[in-house]
């Protein structure tokens, strides 16, 4: 297994029990997300996404996970101000800046 | 109405040859044919609904390198849950592992041909201790039996910490078969603990009859004191080194998850009994040639199915995930002595016997492996041992004698601080200049020390690590005379 292309697979690489459970106790929502692109799989790229993606607006603070090997992002959002699909084109856009793409893993 | 003449000559003549090719080949049933092996298993069930009470449970199982005979019942209830736990693999190295049924390597599960496994798992690992929540979170776990013919994406899924997944297979093939965590990433799963042995029988059973069966699983640790510190009960905790572990540099190679550890309890058999050992190198990054010292294998099935069978050999070369059932006779009262023959490997601890003696002791092991009646606590002088047991190994001991260069047992005695700094520094500067180092190189066949190219804290950590061989027991670092 772990061969990097099934669901659990994924969400396991970005997996943080402290934040499931945070997440839970404030009501919020954790999207995960396949992302792709142009870079090298690299500390920098790792850090420039953190940071690109926890600047996106209806992102929770301190909620940003990203694993480089399978590529997944995971972040939390509070469903009553953001809905899934604007947050998801708005990551899309940010994304672009480095021609790389992110797609939500359905859940 | 008879055939045309011709006709009748073209039968004769085919008659004729089917003659000369003698009889009709004997049609043999093939065991594996598709219509005997049973494919079909229902979908995998995902609930919130956790076991409690023991991690493990099953009449299937086993748990030591004992083996209990085949439970005959063609439904084996199998319950191996996950946990994070410490597990003592050396004296004083208490390693925060990650395991299947609470144990390193997880529980024995043995069957039959045609067998059903009815398997469930609940991922605890949040229900480790405080202390060990320190050290190590909850995460997603999963299982892949290599015994099983299943879709992966259905059984093998990896489970959050609170769930519980249950599937049911057949086990077609006979053999001795690895089961893992297969989560990413699935290297550090696997060398955190998440591993053990399904055996299965030949459904007529095996064609041989033995007096003792156990089992022996080969594996690697890759360790190092906690950067951050953290101690349990006063001991340091171990946790994985990653670094080590790219790098395939085992800090442990051992057997049953103990270093030494069936040194000190030795598998039991008398002269003249037949001994069959179940023998699977997990890894996860090194090959095994599994030997035993003193005997040869009667029979070899490799795989552990006896339609894989080699006779009279000497060693069996398993890699990752690769097994063997090996049988043999005790021929005469004595240790014998189970090696892997990469001896690198015996040395940091893949070693055991098997003895006719109530007690095994320490001198029926060959020259080839460092005591483990103590280890260091000290993060220094452990950075230290790691680096001198993987880099030193191959040329020095410590009290274990001379080989291309001196037994380093009593170094600190013989020699200052400055004089050893320096050396392990430049040695090849030493040569040029200093009468001991010159003398070194004449009694050692003109061999030179290498120079390994070691920081200022690499050398501390050596001469840590010499300082504390010299202060053990007597016994545990035996000198040699030497300079």
């Amino acid at each position: 297994m772990a061969c990097g292309h099934c669901l659990e697979d994924r969400v396991a690489s970005v997996y943080d029990h402290a934040l499931v459970e945070r997440s839970k106790q404030h009501k919020q929502t954790l999207m995960y997300l396949v992302w792709d692109g142009p870079v090298d799989r690299t500390a920098a790229t790792r850090q420039w996404l953190l940071k690109t993606i926890s600047a996106v607006q209806g992102v929770v603070s301190q909620s940003v996970r990203v694993s480089m090997e399978p590529p997944t992002i995971a972040l939390a959002y509070d469903p009553l101000h953001t809905r899934a699909t604007d947050l998801e084109k708005a990551l899309q856009t940010k994304l672009a800046a480095k021609a790389m793409t992110a797609s939500a893993l359905p859940m | 109405m008879h055939p045309p003449a011709i006709l009748r000559g073209l039968l004769a003549a085919s008659v004729i040859m089917l003659a000369a090719c003698g009889p009709a080949p004997k049609v043999v049933s093939d065991p594996y044919d598709a219509s005997k092996i049973e494919l079909k298993s229902p979908p995998a069930t995902l609930t919130a609904a956790r076991h409690t009470g023991p991690f493990s449970k099953g009449d299937s199982l086993n748990f030591d390198a004992q083996l209990k005979p085949l439970d005959p019942a063609p439904i084996k209830y199998v319950q191996l849950d996950t946990s994070h736990k410490l597990v003592e693999i050396a004296p004083g190295v208490k390693f925060s592992a990650w395991t299947f049924g609470d144990q390193v390597p997880g529980p024995t599960v043995r069957a039959r041909v045609g067998d059903k496994i009815h398997f469930s798992m609940t991922n605890r690992s949040d229900e480790t201790l405080p202390a060990m929540s320190m050290v190590v979170a909850p995460m997603m776990h999963s299982m892949d039996f290599h015994a099983a013919m299943v879709s992966p994406q259905d059984k093998y899924r990896s489970i959050a910490p609170g769930q519980t997944i249950e599937f049911e297979f057949t086990v077609n093939y006979p053999g001795i078969f690895m089961y893992h965590c297969g989560t990413p990433m699935i290297l550090e799963h696997i060398a955190s603990g998440m591993y053990g042995a399904v055996i299965v029988e030949p459904k007529e059973g095996y064609p041989t009859k033995v007096d003792h069966e156990y089992l022996v699983i080969q594996s690697e640790f890759y360790v190092k004191p906690d950067p951050a510190g953290h101690k349990v009960d006063g001991a340091p905790v171990y946790v994985l080194d990653a670094d080590r572990l790219k790098a395939a540099q085992p800090t442990y190679t051992v057997f049953n998850g103990v270093h030494n550890g069936m040194v000190k309890k030795p598998l039991v058999a008398k002269p003249g009994e037949r001994v069959r050992l179940f023998v699977l190198n997990v890894g996860p990054s090194k090959t095994s040639s599994f030997h035993v010292v003193g005997t040869i294998f009667d029979r070899v099935w490799l795989e552990g199915n006896p339609d894989n069978q080699m006779r009279g050999m000497q060693t069996v070369l398993l890699g990752s995930s690769n097994s063997a059932i090996v049988e043999m006779m005790i021929p005469e009262a004595g240790s014998y002595i189970m090696v892997d023959h990469h001896f690198a490997n015996a040395s940091q601890g893949a070693i055991g016997l098997i003895s006719t003696l109530a007690q095994a002791k320490p001198a029926d092991l060959e020259h080839h492996n460092m005591e483990a009646s103590s280890a260091p606590t000290d993060p220094k002088i452990m950075q230290g041992k790691m680096a001198f047991e993987s880099k030193c190994l191959a040329c020095h001991s410590i009290g274990q004698g001379k080989k291309l260069g001196p037994d380093l047992a009593g170094v600190t005695q013989r020699r200052k601080d400055d004089w050893l700094t320096q050396w392990l520094a430049a040695p090849e500067k030493m040569l040029q200049t200093d009468a001991t180092a010159k003398a070194l190189l004449k009694e050692f066949n003109n061999i030179p020390m290498p120079n390994q190219g070691l920081s200022k804290p690499e050398i501390a950590q050596y001469i840590a690590y010499f300082h504390w061989a010299d202060s053990q027991k007597a016994g545990a670092a035996k000198a040699e005379s030497a300079h």
